[in-house]
């Protein structure tokens, strides 16, 4: 196990350096710069522009602002952000990543409550009712658009009932109430889809598992309670699960952007979405580090687990 | 996942029969529409969607740049799915996005799936040093945030159709050549690989010939998926603005460009095109289910 | 008084840029707080404010109606999360809108027309065509909080921050509309001088508009920079608490305010970036001044406790359809002709903005500088509905030029607003009528505005922010050096009518060289224009009383009259 876990610190190294620079040279070879956009309404001559790319460091040379980039992933400082002035990861460990953060927490966690017990239930109700009742929900929450049921919950009491969720996001120091309601109901709406995907899933598993003969022996031996034939399933479910989650979840931590629009929630997403589109490098380079090396170890803790939970499996 | 294990495998032939091509395809349709009612139902909706995009021009009652009535009336006999804010005729409107639908969904699956199978069953197969290289590619690009490639694409090649599959088929393909990976991983292993490769079969034929065929089931699994997953990426897409040029029609800019502002008093407007993608989504997915439990490997004989 | 709608030009809301014109004034609306304005070159309106020199009534604590009650939060919707708060750093609206109810400026503009009106300087004069003298309020004070301590306000303020906007650098993109200031001094405590290279009289424009506000030298010398919520310190009758443009900002009252002290006590600011979400917070009652409201939606805003008005919009923004003259087929005048003959203005406008009352306007939707109604329907291409008549001529045209069948990319983007890709989809089926087949190119913003810069782009249909001022638009978009001129248009004569415009100083003079000059690029199409007088709805809760307006529908920068709101709970 340490030298799993060594190997794949390891070989992180290589890919993470592979993934900024990629980001790195994407960014910059896109049409236009924050030049373009700061000017955007005003007049100014060649000259100018390029003096205002010499003061915003855009002007060097790439291998110079490569060099300058590789030194501020070893430091861990990004610097300021051309448009805000404001240093980028204080902003995004500050303020971004804690609205996200608790996002994806909460989506991750109502998505596995309401998805694995779905399942469970369908699968040992297995063609009843209440199985082909459970499965169409599921996919039915997998079918519609994200910012379609976002915006539905959020328009649609405003004018039946002249209420909606509070708009502004509000920290848990500043308005417990408000900021809890802010966190807690988009989250539902983003565990919708997490929930179906788990939910067939775990159906799928446990009817597996069901049919395997030690499940028939243990019924005939009388053990059975469901609750015996329910952790057995879940043990084995688990790893597909798990992977699944973990899927889940690097996807949210960066792809929240309409959900953060629709909601009016500062997050990672929004900030990440913002600094590309106002080409604003150091954001992106600091944001992108950041979500890398998440992603990277979030992967390996992942798949440390799987020998954790099914022993059978070799790493 | 398995309904039953007591029906026989509808890919076997019966003993001492060789059936004529149609009875033996009206023969195992008549069966899958037996034994899989929800992946039927799929079957049906997704030649519907086809026909439409096929032959939108002779459905559609009226052109879709047409102005053919007043802004935002309701389902009425001229208009049954009513009119958008500029007053055409939404039924039209919603035929013709079938094409985007289908050009999208099934394009962006196509690309993904090419790509995936080229770089998985490659990967899986040699193994060694190209396997580790290929490996360090797919999860580098996984850990970039899908936002940029998205931004960075649409910034190049411009709006429409073209970038939107191109894009969405990017974005999908590593996290499916991952799984057919896997599945080529599990065939290797098998003994008739190892009888092939002792007749002298190259590593071509071997990779072609023998493995593709042996992980079709779990391809079309995650292709099926990656369908729905494009058509409901193209809805997100056109929220933030990107996607298919107007005017041509998609569900997706239905949603955002009137459905959204106007759901208040004209709720048509977005129920038609959802219930559209919706439904699509839905059929690709149980079509997809459906056909993964007649070809997996343990219901057949051989 | 409250509850007369305003009937102002209208405009509809974008991200970053702004339409069209301004209106004229209607009586009552606007509380003339200080009036006289000295020799300022503006054109006469119908209720242009009393002549020179009267300066503001003395600092009673609340001047005008009686019946106006002391207190109360307004809570106000922000549409964009700007990148910073520097005044003087940005070209977007957050900063000048806090920034002018916490401090003023050296003048600033009248609520619809847009005119420089007195602001720190009660009066100016102009001894010769190349010399401005302001004379500044000596009461005013700066805040009483650190570095400042509320001191006195001085011309070396005034001047320090002039400079600061003039200067060209990153923290200056407006700098070149000073460019033609040769110098400011300080000739005493309450005088600064301004002295021009040579004569022009639109120079007060950017002297009084929303970004040019007068900041404390120590302020920026503790902060560095005043991109950040927390440097905002001013002379103004709010004191800003925080402000931060990704969640918005809160105002609360300037208890040592040396004017006329506002009404309110706080003004809070909520950020909402998405249009649905800024109509439930409005309808949920959290929000007491909605966002425009969708013409074709106002009767879902209407209720016992909702006002709605109806703002004409402010700026002198212009918008065009057109490109390049320098490329095929567009280099061909009978093609350009062609195809301003067939936009019908009419269904372009309820394409854009379903429902909304449209009247077609010449270049500038704005009564004070636009060509006159009737005048605009003499113009080829401007009636109500495109006649069967100007179809054949426009097809006679394209077959003269031989490009029948061609091909044209008209590229816009998203990122302002959905209304510009409908203004353009809704081209292509007049385009196609005659044979031009218009595709559209839907681009990703920054890209775009590179292509724009680099002049890559075969044809669009844009709008062009501008405020205050025609010379403004008609300078840069159209002039040989203008620097948004994307349409190659390189017409001496045009040239010559604009620096003969901005050196006239008769107003009424002034006035009819800008419709001259409107009436000629609109006959030569170097690009076609499509621009209306409009009405913008907005839905104000009753109980706020004295609302003049927003950023976006009749006020430029409503933080410059917050102070006359009252709340009636």
């Amino acid at each position: 196990m340490r030298q799993f876990v060594l190997r794949r610190l390891a070989l992180m190294v290589p890919t993470l350096f592979l993934a900024v620079t990629a980001v790195f040279i994407l960014v910059r070879i896109i049409p236009g710069d924050a030049v373009t956009l700061l000017l955007d309404s005003s007049q100014y001559s060649k000259q100018d522009a390029d003096a205002i790319r010499e003061q915003l460091g855009i002007n060097d040379s790439i291998p110079v602002q490569y060099e300058k980039f590789l030194k501020q992933v070893v430091t861990g400082d990004f610097g300021v952000s051309i448009w805000s002035g404001q240093d980028v990861m204080d902003t995004l460990l500050k303020d971004r990543l804690p609205i996200t953060l608790e996002l994806t927490f909460f989506a991750t966690l109502f998505g596995i409550l309401l998805g694995v017990p779905a399942g469970i239930v369908a699968a040992l109700r297995q063609d009843s009712l209440w199985d082909y009742v459970v499965r169409t929900i599921g996919i039915g929450g997998l079918s519609v658009p994200g910012f379609w049921l976002a915006t539905m919950v959020l328009v649609l009491p405003a004018f039946w009932w002249g209420w909606t969720l509070p708009i502004g996001y509000k920290t848990f120091a500043e308005d417990a109430s408000k900021h809890v309601q802010q966190i807690l109901v988009p989250a539902l709406v983003m565990s919708v889809a997490l929930a179906a995907v788990l939910m067939r899933m775990t159906r799928s598993m446990m009817l597996e598992v069901l049919r395997q003969d030690f499940v028939r022996t243990a019924r005939a031996k009388g053990l059975a309670g469901r609750v015996v034939i329910v952790r057995h399933c879940l043990r084995n479910a688990m790893l597909p699960l798990v992977s699944i989650v973990g899927v889940q979840v690097a996807v949210l931590l960066a792809g929240t952007v309409i959900y953060e629009t629709v909601f009016t929630l500062p997050g990672v997403g929004s900030y990440l979405y913002e600094g590309v589109a106002r080409r604003d490098y150091p954001v992106v380079q600091g944001v992108t580090v950041m979500l890398t090396v998440g992603v990277i170890f979030l992967n390996l803790i992942i798949d440390v687990s799987y020998p954790i939970i099914d022993p059978r499996v070799r790493v | 996942m398995l309904q039953s294990t007591s029906e026989p495998a509808i890919m076997a032939p019966r003993p001492g029969e060789v059936p004529s091509p149609l009875r033996l395809w009206s023969g195992r349709l008549a069966h899958f529409f037996r034994q899989k009612p929800m992946g039927a139902f799929g079957l049906v909706v997704v030649v519907a969607l086809l026909f439409c995009a096929i032959f939108a021009s002779v459905i559609a009652p009226y052109d879709y740049t047409e102005r053919s009535g007043q802004a935002l009336t309701g389902p009425s006999a001229d208009h049954i799915f009513g009119t958008d804010k500029l007053g055409r005729d939404m039924f039209s409107r919603v035929i013709y996005g079938a094409r985007a639908t289908v050009k999208i969904g099934l394009g962006a699956a196509a690309l993904a799936t090419f790509t995936a199978l080229v770089a998985g069953l490659t990967s899986g197969f040699i193994g060694g040093w190209y396997d580790a290289i290929v490996q360090r590619l797919v999860d580098t690009f996984m850990s970039l945030p899908g936002i940029v490639i998205v931004l960075s694409v649409v910034a190049f090649a411009g709006g429409g159709e073209g970038t939107t599959i191109l894009v969405l088929g990017l974005l999908a393909a590593p996290g499916m050549s991952r799984v057919i990976r896997g599945a080529t991983l599990q065939v290797r292993g098998q003994p008739y690989i190892e009888a092939a490769r002792a007749m002298s079969a190259s590593t071509p034929r071997l990779i072609l010939r023998h493995t593709l065929p042996n992980i079709t089931a779990p391809t079309i699994v995650v292709g099926t998926l990656a369908i729905g997953n494009a058509i409901l990426a193209e809805a997100a897409l056109s929220f933030l603005g990107f996607g298919v040029n107007p005017p041509t029609p998609s569900w997706g800019q239905e949603l955002n460009a009137s459905g959204r502002q106007y759901m208040q008093i004209a709720p048509w407007l977005a129920i038609f095109p959802g219930v559209a993608i919706s439904l699509t989504v839905f059929s690709f997915n149980m079509l997809g289910d459906a056909l993964r439990d007649v070809m997996d490997p343990r219901l057949r004989n051989t | 008084m409250s509850g007369t709608p305003n009937y102002w030009q209208r405009r509809s809301l974008s991200r970053r840029t702004f339409l069209y014109g301004t209106g004229v004034a209607t009586a009552g609306l606007v509380t003339a707080v200080a009036c006289g304005g000295g020799d300022d070159a503006s054109p006469a309106t119908s209720t242009a404010p009393a002549g020179a020199g009267t300066t503001a009534a003395s600092p009673t604590p609340l001047p005008t109606t009686a019946a106006a009650k002391i207190g109360g939060t307004l809570k106000l919707i922000w549409n964009t999360p700007d990148a910073q708060l520097d005044p003087h750093a940005t070209t977007e609206h957050f900063a000048p809108e806090l920034y002018r109810a916490s401090s003023h400026g050296l003048m600033k503009q009248a609520a619809v027309t847009e005119k420089p009106e007195p602001d720190l300087a009660t009066k100016w004069e102009k001894p010769d065509p190349l010399t401005l003298v302001f004379h500044l309020d000596p009461r005013a004070k700066w805040h009483n909080v650190a570095p400042v301590n509320g001191r006195a306000v001085t011309a070396d303020d005034v001047v320090y921050s002039l400079k600061r906007i003039s200067t060209p650098g990153p923290a200056a993109p407006r700098a070149s509309s000073f460019s033609l200031i040769e110098s400011y001094t300080a000739t005493d405590k309450n005088t600064v001088q301004i002295k021009l290279k040579q004569p022009f009289v639109p120079i007060l424009v950017p002297l009084s508009d929303k970004w040019t506000v007068i900041v404390a030298p120590e302020v920026v010398e503790k902060y560095g920079d005043l991109k950040r919520g927390d440097s905002i310190v001013g002379c103004g009758p709010f004191i800003c608490q925080n402000a931060d443009s990704s969640t918005g900002a809160t105002l609360v009252r300037n208890p040592d305010y040396w004017g006329d002290k506002p009404y309110l006590d706080k003004v809070v600011y909520t950020t909402i970036k998405d249009a649905e979400a800024r109509i439930a917070a409005f309808k949920s009652g959290q929000a007491d001044v909605s966002d425009i409201v969708p013409d074709l939606l106002i009767n879902q805003f209407k209720a016992d406790n909702v006002q709605i008005y109806e703002f004409d919009q402010v700026g002198v923004g212009i918008s065009l359809i057109g490109g390049p003259n320098d490329r095929a087929p567009l280099n061909d005048e009978k093609v350009r002709r062609a195809i301003n003959l067939v936009i019908d203005r009419n269904i372009i406008g309820q394409a854009a903005f379903p429902g909304s009352k449209q009247k077609i306007a010449g270049l500038f939707g704005n009564p004070t500088w636009g060509i006159p109604e009737a005048d605009v329907a003499k113009l080829p291409g401007y009636g109500p509905k495109t006649t069967d008549a100007e179809i054949k001529e426009a097809k006679d045209l394209i077959a003269a030029a031989g490009v029948n069948g061609v091909e044209i990319v008209c590229n816009t983007t998203k990122a302002y607003n959905q209304y510009h890709i409908d203004r353009a989809e809704a081209l292509v089926p007049m385009l196609d009528r005659i044979g031009i087949k218009l595709k559209l190119n839907v681009m990703e913003f920054a890209a775009m505005k590179d292509a724009e810069t680099k002049k890559t782009l075969q044809f669009t249909a844009a709008t062009y922010a501008a405020y205050g001022d025609p010379h403004t638009p008609l300078n840069n978009s159209f002039s040989s050096t203008g620097t948004r001129n994307y349409w190659a248009f390189q017409d001496k004569t045009y040239d010559d009518m604009v620096t003969k415009e901005s050196q006239e100083e008769d107003p009424q003079k002034r006035l009819q060289l800008i419709i001259d000059m409107q009436k000629y690029l609109l006959k030569g199409t170097p690009v076609s224009s499509d621009m209306w007088y409009q009405k913008v709805p907005i839905a104000v809760l009753k109980k706020v009383k004295n609302f003049q307006g927003t950023l976006t529908a009749g006020a430029s920068a409503s933080g410059w009259y917050l102070s006359k709101i009252w709340i009636d709970a």
